[in-house]
């Protein structure tokens, strides 16, 4: 017994675990409002703290501007944790209901890039961030969000900024078959290393992005099994409802700004077009699949169901 | 340097000492974390947990010599409370906690069925003895519980493993 305990696994991003430990303490420390802070500090503070506090609040239930202006600073709550990723997927939150995810902000701080996202309800910011799950993904570089519990999704208006950013390539919608559920896709013209941190009180989660330049070099092309491109609409989400199972499945939009059903993405030529026999086989799929090549970081191409 | 001293050094402020420290502590925090939850990833968020809880409250500790049990009754308070909060959380759907990698192996399951059948005391100080071979005094003070009752709760605990591997034995 003693053995299978010492024969544990220990994986390798436990150090990282161990790190994240110490910075989440550290931050903690920094938060003003912490009772490690010196008591008679306190004392001094609170009474300028109170008049701040009135202000803050007068101006963010009159103005909105000054709301808004607001959650675009990064972190303004307490941070609940840094996220663990496997194999580049992680989630975190709450289950809340009735969400709109009515904000997205980015900012520039030096060589790193903060994606902010807030949450409210009844028009009030969200004190717990809902349950979410984020995905990078590669081919091209992508980062998968999906908030659940969510009726409402007032921050699309955001993505136009988001585009202005040197590191994304685009952001979109994806059409999602439950109408308590966003998903969008952030696509980055570059490899980056990612971190992300959840807040409460408010709700906010922080992707943090930083170019890696060891991972951006040229890799050699892989080659997708996909759908035909389709428009916008009910018939993406239907194409992924029946190609369900599939494991490494994503949706994209590709260079003409339609969406397909992407079921995973391979070394070769031939281990592609046998994967892609058998999801047919598999899954009982009908409609054309294709194969495509892509290269390192490009868009993928648009392709056409042949007319028959 | 000396454990001790680290510990000192880590108490009066010294985040270096601290890192370090920890550092050196990593797998065993993670093997005591794995027993209660059994996975990756949940271990490791339990193990961020106890790092983030020990980094802010390490000046509190009195007796650097004490350390190693003050970290202990951190990680098992870590685990518990990650597992009381993770029996409210619905799954969406039966295979959502997918992550979950079962150890085949015979040995490995049959500590692992024997262990949960225990309740979370007896757990906690059978595996403080007998994998982590701490002291019957330090499990006392792990688990805030006298001697005397920890020596019990030892015993009756063999008691009931020696029951349930027994059975399985003869089944198989």
């Amino acid at each position: 017994m003693k053995q299978s305990y010492d024969e544990i696994d220990i994986p390798d991003e436990l150090s990282i675990a161990v790190v994240k430990g110490i910075e989440r303490g550290k931050q903690q420390q920094l938060q003003p409002n912490t009772r490690r802070r010196n008591r008679r500090w306190i004392g001094r503070v609170s009474a300028s703290a109170a008049a701040l506090f009135i202000v803050l609040t007068i101006g963010i239930n009159t103005v909105p501007a000054f709301a808004n202006s607001l959650q675009e600073v990064p972190g303004l709550g307490q941070l609940v944790k840094i996220l663990q990723f496997n194999k580049g997927s992680a989630e975190g939150g709450t289950i809340q209901d009735a969400t709109d995810v009515n904000f997205i902000t980015v900012k520039e701080q030096g060589d790193k890039e903060t994606i902010i996202l807030n949450f409210a309800q009844n028009g009030e910011a969200q004190q717990a961030a809902s349950s979410f799950h984020v995905s990078f993904t590669e081919y091209p570089h992508t980062m998968t969000f999906t908030v659940g519990g969510a009726r409402k999704f007032s921050a699309v208006k955001d993505f136009a900024a988001l585009k202005k950013s040197a590191r994304i390539e685009d952001a979109y919608e994806l059409i999602t078959l439950d109408d308590s559920t966003v998903r969008f896709n952030v696509t980055f013209k570059e490899a980056v290393t990612y971190e992300v941190h959840e807040y409460k009180e408010p709700a906010q989660v922080v992707v943090t992005i930083a170019s890696d330049p060891a991972r951006n070099v040229d890799r050699p092309p892989v080659y997708s099994v996909r759908t035909a491109s389709i428009p916008f609409g009910e018939s993406v989400g239907i194409a992924e409802e029946m190609l369900f199972g599939a494991e490494n499945m994503r949706v994209l939009k590709d260079k003409q700004g339609l969406y397909f059903v992407e079921t995973g993405i391979y070394d070769t030529e031939a281990e592609a077009n046998a994967q892609m026999n058998a999801i047919k086989e598999q899954l009982g799929y009908t409609d054309p699949l294709f194969v495509e090549k892509r290269e390192d970081r490009q868009i993928p191409e648009s392709i056409q169901t042949p007319a028959q | 340097m000396e454990e001790t001293e680290l510990a000192r050094k880590a108490i009066a402020g010294d985040e270096n000492s601290f890192t370090i420290l920890i550092q050196s502590k990593r797998e065993r925090l993670y093997r005591m974390a794995y027993t209660y939850v059994r996975n990756r990833e949940d271990t490791l968020e339990i193990v961020q947990e106890t790092v983030y809880r020990a980094f802010l409250a390490i000046h509190k500790l009195q007796q650097p010599q004490y350390f190693n049990t003050w970290l202990t009754k951190i990680a098992i308070n870590s685990a518990l409370d990650f597992i009381r909060k993770s029996k409210k959380v619905v799954y969406a759907e039966p295979g959502a906690e997918g992550s979950y990698a079962p150890n085949h192996n015979e040995e490995a399951l049959d500590l692992r069925e024997a262990l949960d059948s225990l309740d979370e005391k007896s757990r906690t100080a059978i595996m403080l003895r007998y994998f982590e071979d701490m002291q019957l005094k330090d499990i006392a003070d792990v688990l805030d519980t006298p001697l005397s009752s920890v020596k019990s709760i030892i015993y009756r605990g063999l008691e009931r493993l020696k029951i349930k591997l027994g059975e399985s034995e003869s089944i198989g």
